[in-house]
């Protein structure tokens, strides 16, 4: 009975000493986290292109050899790492050096609010800034359908973004927009994806957020075709 | 094989196959399960995208999958043999699993705002092979007694 007494107190202790090793290994997420309050300012991305790299719905060259097309969904939490993670790394690899445009598609599925920010971020490129809108987006991501999206905030992340309200508020309430981005919804689930992101290089697809050395590994392959 | 071992060892199976589930599809073998359609439980790619899903490089998952793997083999050996030192491994994996557990769910609670149901069919799956630990650990204490 002895060896089970010591074996209840060692359990006690490793999964106490479990739970601090979780707690120290995950201190609270220093990066500003946009408040759910009234008074919400919203969070700058980390990406600012530089002039003339961010256009239509694309960051990089028109013209650069290789086009990697990115489909996600605004509230999508894994889009926001690849957004705010893995796309500055590209950025500053390929983009700057104008041997990558990233073409960003729409599929949203996760909900209303990834509807309602994709069609700000529609009427966003109409005034030729998607690529600061959508930044701005994953920058201030806060859980699904609770409000991060919400028309008042979205107005407040377009305004951050430069966007012209007058002009976005008439664009945001056109029902055409909105079916543009249920048509490009529609597309991704024709092309077969089923999650976000998705990455389309060529011929390769894949869902999620490959490692960084593979995902060099195809585009220098495509550099060299 | 009493009640609690039997209930022990398919807890940990369940575990077992939950986990490198879950596992799998963070290293993306698996395409990913839950979302919308599990209604307030469907915050599983929330939950697994957070900070809270590993612990510096290993994932949650991958020691979930070896704290479920000690507890079946342990009740399974404990079951054949009745061998005190199985039945304290077992107990031990269980407790400490435990813990580790129930400070999961209250971070989903808590510091996520997101359930994820997969992970929590996971959480009870090593709480109720704790349970049959302890419930195994009180017999073999009552036939030490007699």
């Amino acid at each position: 009975m002895e060896l089970i007494r010591r074996a209840v107190l060692m359990g006690l202790v490793v999964g106490a000493v479990g739970v601090v090793v979780l707690f120290l290994s995950n201190p609270f997420d220093s990066k500003p986290t946009p408040s759910m309050s009234g008074d919400f300012t919203p969070v700058a991305p980390t990406l600012i292109p530089a002039d003339g790299l961010a256009t239509d719905h694309g960051l990089g060259a028109v013209d650069a050899p290789v086009v990697l097309t990115v489909w996600t969904d605004y509230q999508c939490p894994i889009c926001g790492a690849w957004a705010n993670g893995a796309e500055p790394s590209l950025y500053e690899r390929y983009v700057t050096e104008g041997k990558l445009r990233i073409e960003h598609r729409h599929y949203s599925f996760l909900g209303e609010e990834s509807f309602t920010a994709a069609v700000g971020a529609e009427c966003a490129a109409d005034q030729d800034l998607f690529w600061d809108f959508h930044s701005y987006l994953y920058a201030n991501q806060s859980g699904e359908n609770e409000g991060a999206f919400s028309a008042e905030r979205l107005r407040k992340i377009a305004g951050a973004a430069g966007v012209d309200l007058t002009a976005w508020d008439s664009c945001i309430a056109d029902p055409a927009i909105r079916a543009e981005v249920e048509a490009d919804a529609e597309e991704a689930k024709s092309l077969g994806i089923t999650g976000t992101p998705t990455l389309v290089l060529g011929d390769w697809m894949e869902s999620g957020i490959p490692a960084p050395e593979d995902l060099y590994a195809r585009i220098d392959a495509a550099l060299k075709k | 094989m009493s009640r609690a071992h039997r209930i022990g060892i398919a807890a940990s199976v369940v575990g077992v196959l939950i986990s490198a589930f879950i596992l799998g599809e963070k290293i993306g073998i698996f395409p990913e399960v839950c979302g919308p359609a599990w209604g307030p439980f469907g915050g599983c790619k929330t939950v697994e995208a957070s900070q809270w899903s590993s612990i510096g490089p290993i994932p949650i998952a991958a020691i979930g999958l070896v704290g479920s793997l000690v507890l079946l083999v342990a009740a399974y050996v404990h079951a054949r043999t009745k061998r005190e030192e199985a039945l304290a491994i077992w107990l031990l994996a269980g407790i400490a699993g435990s813990a580790i557990e129930i400070a999961l769910i209250l971070i989903q609670a808590l510091f996520i705002g997101e359930w994820c149901g997969k992970c929590l069919l996971y959480g009870a799956t090593v709480l109720i092979g704790a349970a049959a630990a302890i419930s195994a650990s009180l017999s073999y204490a009552r036939s030490t007694r007699a």
